[in-house]
């Protein structure tokens, strides 16, 4: 494809730079804050002497805070994240087992939120004014404008509570005699059904706009004059084209879905790396809450890099 | 406004197909600028928009109007008779002893107040007369009978009812004061069975242990009383183990302390008898522990004689370097309540309270300070505490600041108050009863000065609240004893002394009912739509509420809006440098998790609503400044601009005068959807714990839910904040929607 490499090489970049900017930032911002983890540390009697040095030395007290600046970069860059405060275990460990698993859901609801929104919203444009096309627009207009975890709550007591169909926590439970991944689809089957609705509706009323933008156009008039089948019409010429605005909107929305899916985690107990942020959000947990953070941006700025890749696949005006 | 006459080459239609050109179109901006009317009339053609404009208002008008429309103020609070099985008598009392001041009730109960309660005890000080009402027990009313009355000395001090059983019948004593004099009376209370003469009229007493020893399975009583030098202990003995001795006994013993001035109640600090028996007594310049020498028979094991005993350890009041004036109060000292095994001993703490608001913990075998330091609200005037008995075991502190009374939960061991809810603050009147356990309800009782009483459960969070009878409490509520049925608790019953000088006594059983379903109940009130936990009315809330979604949405809305409109502005009006670095900026803006950022935020600045608005503002102005920047780049390139430039204008005049009119559409359709959104970024934060719990929204209603743990329960309480959620902010976005289509005329076609 013309110009891919180069258009590849400049996401990189920019994605490189945000990243190193985004860092600052929540670099001043902890820095900023009235607790200090060094009065934390110095009042939690469950950390061991040995222990308290390192972090010392890892988060540089006493050193200026240029000093401080650059080993918080080197840390955060070579993924090298220290030891929780509230459980004395390195970081690393924490979030090793839950970046899966947070991943699993995200990307899971994602795709094929994604999938079923392009598909309907450009099939309701087309047919529009029907039935289908004033249900789905309500629909996803009611479903856009709901609080997540609401939702995820209504969920869990109809489905899990009163209806006894649906485990209440959000991951796999040893005690059930059940195939492990299967087990854990079906733990997840809730959350994941609430981000895809969620997603949903965003998309299939994006898809639609654009849609209908895109069937009033020159070119999609003569395909149809030229007798092209309906379904090559629809989403050869005319979905294609939609979807560019709809993958703009993915990027922004990828940066809404990680929030929502950290709400969620909240929710359903589903132990991913969103929970863990809160935990050490409310336990003053530095060096977990700085990790988590990292790790949540960089998932939302590879979402973006990628969503720029599919966006330059799609659109070759852009890689010019 | 600037009319455009003979203006530009473009003279688009409205008929026919659109061209590119319409979206900015002067004569959309004609319409705008010349005709509120003419645009509602394009507005009106949407039936979506419309429908969100009248949900809009109505929420206005509940918003407006709340103190009407609403059933309850949102301080309301369901009586206790709907929260929980009660029944009650009030009792006048006897004529001739009307008028004088009463103490709180005092509960008769056998033993320990895990027994029934057999009697209800009044005394006067001034009056010099104790009243004693018989009750009933084993039966599930309350049955109080007639009082008898009893003359004791003017002035008398009450100290404790001690029971005893004993081989034929059981021994009962009341223990009185009268200056300094101690006299045990029977429990006729008119025999005197002794007196002590102390030598010194004492200002102190302690917390008096009664204990209940399994081994020997009867009512120990040990008391301490004090003056700045002199310290007298009373230990009554029940009968023994193997008959020797068939009748509780009474020994005493006088300790001088002249070096220093003891300067608070002492605390008697009880080993079972075997080891460590001990009291505690802070003075003037340190605190120390003396033992308490319980001298026992080698062969029977017969208690013969209980004397203090030696020093054990003596520590000044230093922390760190830093040394604290303690308390020179009445209520200085406590400690958890344990029954039986000695290990449990270990971990009692002897609690010192400061003139700093703070709180020290000594370890009592040791003296070793366990921690220190339990600030739970700044500028506290005056605060007393007290043991938090029962489950989970802690320090219960009340005490009031300038603006507000409080009574909070501290964790005996390691001195922290227990998460948010462990502090309860009254926004008018202090606590001004102890915080009383109430078993078979597992709740605490308490009461304000402002004549309400509460009951809490173990968090403090408020169960039920009963306003004090006969329009006044004249007493500190007192809870008396439990009602028992066949041995095991069904009820509880509680008594205050109320203004019309009649004594109110009142039964609980059964548990907690809240939140309570929609529905009548018996008080006669109707919750429309249930209540919440503590027996508020969920409709009057969603009410009120109205008012901070609004508020918070939107002015949070307006500042990220007047925000993006200027970066966007001046990003497209000034190109190159500083677009690129107000570009930039935004795009940095866009593509970082704000919400998981500014939640950082939010747990360390503190839940505030000046702080969510500004989150919200924070998280939402990146957005609309793209736009603005587009729209003004298009406009700068319009003809009507080189027409004004041509014609003089400078360039701020063009910025304003001709550039940012035009861009005012694009603002307010914008502001629309940011209201909209900020009307659910505010329920998450909320839901997550960060909601100014001074004024309630709906997202902080879901918060209270889940925390109390009701959320698969309480579809009531569950539904309606949700809902409205969705109305309001789906009601914004569809008036969004039609906006739109009048400021893009393309739109309109479909």
């Amino acid at each position: 494809m013309a110009g891919m490499s180069r258009y590849i090489i400049e996401r990189v970049i920019q994605t490189f730079v945000t990243l190193i900017i985004i860092l600052t930032l929540i670099f001043i911002m902890f820095e900023s804050l009235p607790a200090k983890p060094q009065d934390l540390l110095a009042q939690n009697p469950l950390i061991k002497p040995a222990d308290k040095e390192f972090l010392e030395a890892y988060f540089g007290f006493d050193k200026p805070i240029q000093e401080r600046y650059v080993l918080y970069m080197k840390h955060m860059l070579t993924f090298d994240f220290g030891t929780s405060f509230s459980q004395a275990e390195p970081v690393w460990n924490l979030l090793e087992e839950r970046i899966p698993r947070t991943l699993l859901l995200f990307g899971l609801a994602t795709i094929i939120s994604y999938i079923i929104g392009i598909y309907v919203g450009a099939y309701i444009a087309w047919k529009r004014g029907g039935v289908g096309d004033g249900t789905a627009v309500v629909t996803s207009l009611v479903f856009y404008n709901m609080p997540s975890f609401w939702i995820g709550l209504i969920f869990l007591l109809v489905f899990a509570s009163r209806l006894d169909l649906f485990p209440l926590t959000g991951w796999y439970d040893p005690s059930v005699d059940l195939w492990k991944p299967l087990n854990i689809l079906w733990h997840m089957t809730l959350p994941l059904v609430v981000l895809v609705l969620l997603n949903l509706a965003g998309t299939i009323l994006l898809m639609r706009t654009a849609m209908l933008d895109i069937i009033g156009e020159n070119y999609m008039v003569t395909a149809k004059a030229i007798g092209l089948p309906e379904r090559t019409v629809l989403y050869k010429h005319g979905a294609r084209n939609a979807m560019l605005p709809v993958v703009t909107s993915f990027i922004i929305s990828i940066v809404f879905s990680v929030s929502g899916a950290v709400v969620l985690e909240n929710v359903f107990t589903f132990p991913g790396v969103g929970a863990l942020y809160i935990r050490s959000l409310s336990q003053l947990d530095f060096p977990v809450a700085e990790a988590t953070l990292f790790i949540i941006t960089l998932l939302v700025l590879v979402g973006n890099f990628m969503a720029d890749l599919i966006y330059g696949y799609l659109d070759p005006r852009v890689r010019m | 406004m600037t009319s455009l006459k003979g203006g530009s080459p473009q003279k688009p239609k409205e008929k026919g197909l659109p061209s590119a050109g319409d979206i900015f179109s002067e004569s959309t901006l004609k319409k705008l600028t010349r005709g509120p009317l003419r645009t509602w009339k394009l507005y009106r053609s949407s039936k979506t928009g419309l429908a969100g404009l009248a949900i809009v208002l109505g929420f206005l008008i509940l918003a407006t109007f709340a103190p009407i429309i609403s059933p309850y103020d949102p301080d309301f609070r369901a009586p206790a008779e709907d929260v929980f099985y009660a029944n009650n008598v009030e009792l006048a009392l006897s004529p001739d002893t009307a008028g004088y001041n009463w103490s709180a009730p005092v509960g008769l109960t056998r033993d320990t107040r895990e027994e029934p309660l057999y009697a209800i005890m009044l005394y006067s000080q001034d009056a010099g007369k104790a009243l004693i009402y018989p009750v009933s027990t084993g039966v599930q009313e309350i049955d109080v009978q007639d009082p008898t009355t009893y003359t004791l000395p003017v002035g008398f001090d009450y100290i404790e009812y001690v029971h005893f059983p004993r081989v034929l019948g059981q021994t009962a004593y009341f223990l009185i004061r009268d200056g300094p004099i101690v006299s045990e009376y029977s429990d006729n209370l008119i025999d005197l069975n002794v007196e002590w003469d102390l030598g010194f009229e004492p200002k102190f007493t302690s917390n008096l242990w009664n204990g209940y020893t399994l081994a020997l399975r009867f009512s120990r009583l040990a008391l301490v009383m004090a003056d700045e030098h002199n310290v007298w202990l009373y230990d009554k003995v029940p009968r023994d183990a193997i008959g020797l001795y068939s009748d509780a006994r009474t020994f005493t013993d006088t300790l001088t302390i002249s070096d220093v001035e003891i300067i608070g109640n002492p605390l008697v600090v009880d080993g079972d008898f075997e080891n460590g028996s001990m009291v505690i007594i802070p003075t003037s310049s340190d605190i120390r522990a003396y033992n308490i020498d319980v001298e026992k028979s080698p062969l029977t094991k017969v208690v013969l004689n209980v004397t203090f005993g030696d020093m054990i350890w003596r520590k000044n009041y230093t922390v760190d370097g830093n040394e604290f004036t303690p308390i020179d109060s009445k209520e200085m000292m406590t400690f958890p309540y344990a029954h039986g095994a000695s290990d449990a001993f270990g971990k009692t703490v002897a609690v010192l309270a400061t003139s700093d608001d703070d709180m020290i913990a000594y370890q009592r075998e040791t003296g070793e300070i366990l921690w220190s330091g339990a600030l739970i609200m700044p500028g506290i005037t005056d605060f007393s505490i007290g043991t938090m008995s029962g489950s989970p075991a802690g320090i219960i502190v009340t005490g009031k600041t300038e603006s507000r009374g409080f009574i909070a939960g501290v964790d005996a061991e390691t001195g922290s108050v227990r998460y948010n809810r462990t502090m309860f603050s009254l926004t008018e009147g202090y606590i001004n009863s102890p915080a009383q356990y109430v078993t078979g309800l597992g709740t605490f009782i308490y009461s304000s000065d402002r004549d309400i009483i509460y009951l809490s459960d173990g968090l403090l969070g408020i169960n039920a609240t009963f306003g004090a009878p006969g329009g006044g409490a004249l007493t500190p509520v007192a809870f008396l004893g439990n009602i028992y049925i066949q041995s095991s608790v069904t009820g509880n019953y509680f008594a205050v002394v109320t203004d019309a000088n009649t004594l109110y006594v009142s039964t609980l059983s059964g548990v907690n009912k809240a939140p309570l379903p929609p529905g009548s109940y018996p008080s006669g009130n109707r919750y429309l739509l249930g209540t919440d936990y503590e027996g508020h009315d969920i409709l009057a809330w969603l009410i009120y509420g109205t008012r901070s979604e609004l508020m918070v949405g939107i002015t949070a809305a307006f500042v990220a809006v007047v925000i993006g409109t200027v970066v966007g502005l001046v990003a497209g009006y000034y190109p190159g440098v500083i677009d690129s670095i107000l570009m930039r900026a935004t795009d940095v803006m866009l593509s970082l998790p704000g919400l998981v950022i500014l939640l950082l935020f939010a747990a360390v600045f503190g839940p505030s609503l000046v702080n969510i608005m500004i989150i919200i503002a924070i998280l939402s102005w990146a957005g609309i400044a793209r736009v603005i920047r587009s729209v003004t780049l298009s406009l700068k390139e319009r003809a009507f601009v080189d027409a004004a430039i041509i014609a003089g204008a400078s360039e701020s005049r063009l910025i304003f005068r001709h550039i940012a009119p035009n861009v005012l559409p694009y603002t307010f359709l914008y502001m629309t959807f940011t209201i909209s959104g900020a009307i659910v970024t505010e329920a998450i934060l909320a839901f997550l714990g960060f909601g100014d719990v001074n004024n309630v929204t709906w997202g902080m209603m879901l918060q209270y839910l889940q925390i109390s743990g009701q959320s698969l329960i309480a579809w009531w309480w569950l539904l309606p904040p949700g809902i409205c959620i969705t109305l309001l902010s789906l009601s914004f976005y569809l008036i969004g929607r039609a906006f739109d289509e009048v400021v893009n005329p393309r739109l309109r076609k479909r």
